[in-house]
C-alpha cells in the first residue's frame, strides 16, 4: 500500500492502514522491546501501549514521507519500554551485576551475528543493556541517555564502558565453553 | 590475538540490531496476529493511555511524576502557611482575655489601692485609683487582636504588693505629670506568681511596664504606638537607669503602697516630664 494512502488512513483511524502498520513494522518493534525488557510478555505489553500511542496520536498525519514515520515510531517504543523499565524500579539496578574486570575497551575477537550478540546482551544487567542499547544501537548521546535516563552523563558513560566489557567478558566465556565441547 | 576496538563494532552491531533481521531465539516466536487482534480489541476500547510522551521528537521525561512531585511541595507549602495562620488566628482570638482596670483620679491621701471587684460584670476587670490627680477616667478600651497577642506575649511578672496581701497595684499608675489613660492588672491570690501591668498615656505612645518578681527577670518598659506593635523607645529614655532597677528593690519595697524606687524610677521615663 502506498505511504499516502496508508498515511490518510492512519490519520483517520482506518482499522485496515493500521494493521498494515502493524503488519510491516510488528515484529521489528517487538525485536526492540525485546533488547529492552526481557521477559517476553512485558515487551509485547510495551509494544502494544506503543502502538495504541501511535495509532492514537497520529490523527494528525504528520509525518510526509514513511521514514520520518518509522523513526517516530521507534522513539516511541523506546520510551515505552524506559518507561516500563522505570516503573518497575529496574533502570539501573547495576548492584548485582558480575565483577567486570578491568581493560581496554577491546571488544569481541570476532564479530557477532545479530542473535549472537542478542544472547549476550541478555545476560547483561538491566541498567548496563540499556545504556547499551541507547548508545550502540538507537545511536543516542550520552547527554541523551542521561537526559532520559535521569542520570549524569559520568554515569551513562561508566556503565557503558562496564557493559562493553562485561559483553567481552561473556562472549570470552562462551567461546571457552564452545571451544571446550568442540574438543571433547 | 585479533582484537577491535568496540567503535569498529557500533555500526556493525547496530546495523544488525535495528534491521529487520530476526534475532530472537528459536524457541521464542512472536505470534503476530495474536497480537494485532489483542491490539485491535484494546483500539476500540476509550482511549486510556496517555500520550504525552507520543510527540515526534520527545524524551521520556516524565513529566507526570514530575508535575507530581511540584504538586505535592506546592501542597506541603500551602499547608505549613496554613497551620501558621491557623495557629496565629487562635492565637490572636482564643487567648486569655487581658485584664482591664479601670482608673479613677485619688481622691487626696496619694497612695493607690485597689477597689473590690464587681463580681457582677466580669470578674477580671477591676478598678484602681491613680496616686494623682492628674489621671482621669477613660473607657474600656476595645483592643484590636493584635494588641491582645502582644499584650499576652509581653505579660510581666509581677509588680508591688498592696497592703491586702494578695492584690497588686500598678505602680506606674502614678507617673508624675502623666495622663494615665488607663491600667491593666491582673490580681492573684499567690504573691509569687506574677501579675501584669499596663499605663497608656493620652498624649504619647502607651508603655507597658514590666517589673519582675522573685529576682528571675528585670524589670523592662515596652512601648507601643497606636496599632498596638512594639515602637522603639522615644528619645530620651534612660533605659539604662531602667535597668538599674534590680529584682531586689522591687521586693524590697513596702507592703503599704509606699512604692519607693519603683515608682522614683518609672519617674524617670521622659513621659513623666
Amino acid at each position: 500500500m502506498d505511504w499516502q494512502i496508508q498515511r490518510e488512513g492512519l490519520a483517520k483511524g482506518d482499522r485496515k492502514a493500521q494493521q498494515m502498520i502493524f503488519r510491516q513494522y510488528g515484529k521489528a518493534m517487538y525485536q526492540l522491546c525485546r533488547r529492552y525488557i526481557s521477559p517476553p510478555e512485558d515487551a509485547e505489553e510495551a509494544l502494544m501501549n506503543g502502538f495504541m500511542k501511535l495509532y492514537r496520536h497520529n490523527g494528525r498525519g504528520e509525518f510526509a514521507d514513511e521514514a520520518a514515520f518509522a523513526g517516530w515510531m521507534r522513539r516511541i517504543m523506546v520510551n515505552e519500554c524506559l518507561m516500563m523499565l522505570r516503573s518497575r524500579n529496574s533502570m539501573l539496578r547495576v548492584a548485582d551485576a558480575p565483577e567486570v574486570i578491568d581493560g581496554h575497551d577491546y571488544g569481541p575477537e570476532n564479530s557477532l551475528s545479530a542473535k549472537e550478540l542478542f544472547l549476550l546482551l541478555e545476560q547483561l544487567p538491566v541498567g548496563y543493556r540499556t545504556v547499551f542499547n541507547l548508545y550502540v544501537v538507537e545511536g543516542f548521546t550520552h547527554k541523551e541517555i542521561a537526559n532520559c535516563l535521569e542520570i549524569s552523563e559520568g554515569s551513562s558513560k561508566s556503565q557503558l564502558s562496564k557493559a562493553r566489557k562485561l559483553l567481552a567478558q561473556l562472549w570470552k566465556k562462551e567461546n571457552e565453553y564452545y571451544a571446550l565441547g568442540k574438543a571433547r | 590475538m585479533n582484537t577491535m576496538p568496540w567503535e569498529k563494532h557500533d555500526n556493525e552491531m547496530r546495523n544488525q540490531l535495528s534491521g529487520s533481521e530476526d534475532f530472537l531465539p528459536d524457541q521464542e516466536h512472536w505470534r503476530r496476529d495474536a497480537a494485532w487482534q489483542r491490539l485491535s480489541s484494546a483500539l476500540d476500547q476509550p482511549a486510556s493511555v496517555e500520550i504525552d510522551n507520543a510527540r515526534p521528537g520527545s524524551l521520556p521525561q516524565y513529566s507526570r511524576r514530575r508535575m507530581a512531585i511540584l504538586w505535592i511541595k506546592w501542597a506541603v507549602a500551602a499547608s505549613v502557611v496554613s497551620v501558621l495562620f491557623a495557629l496565629l488566628w487562635w492565637n490572636a482570638n482564643f487567648g486569655e482575655e487581658p485584664v482591664i482596670a479601670l482608673s479613677e483620679p485619688e481622691t487626696g491621701s496619694g497612695k493607690s489601692y485597689t477597689r473590690p471587684v464587681d463580681e457582677s460584670l466580669n470578674k477580671k476587670v477591676v478598678s484602681t485609683e491613680a496616686a494623682h490627680n492628674s489621671s482621669k477616667e477613660l473607657a474600656l478600651r476595645n483592643y484590636p487582636a493584635g494588641l491582645k497577642s502582644l499584650l499576652k506575649r509581653n505579660e510581666v511578672k509581677a509588680l508591688l504588693p498592696t497592703d491586702s496581701g494578695n492584690t497588686y497595684l500598678i505602680a506606674n499608675a502614678g507617673l508624675n505629670g502623666m495622663k494615665v489613660a488607663n491600667e491593666r492588672s491582673e490580681n492573684q491570690s499567690n504573691s509569687d506568681k506574677p501579675v501584669q501591668g499596663e499605663v497608656s498615656s493620652l498624649d504619647i505612645q502607651p508603655a507597658i511596664v514590666q517589673v519582675p518578681d522573685g529576682g528571675k527577670t528585670r524589670p523592662r518598659v515596652v512601648h507601643l504606638n497606636e496599632l498596638g506593635l512594639q515602637a522603639p523607645s522615644p528619645p530620651g529614655f534612660d533605659r539604662k537607669l531602667m535597668r538599674s532597677l534590680t529584682p531586689d528593690m522591687v521586693s524590697a519595697s513596702p507592703p503599704d503602697g509606699n512604692f519607693g524606687k519603683i515608682r522614683s524610677a518609672i519617674r524617670l521615663d521622659p513621659f513623666s516630664n
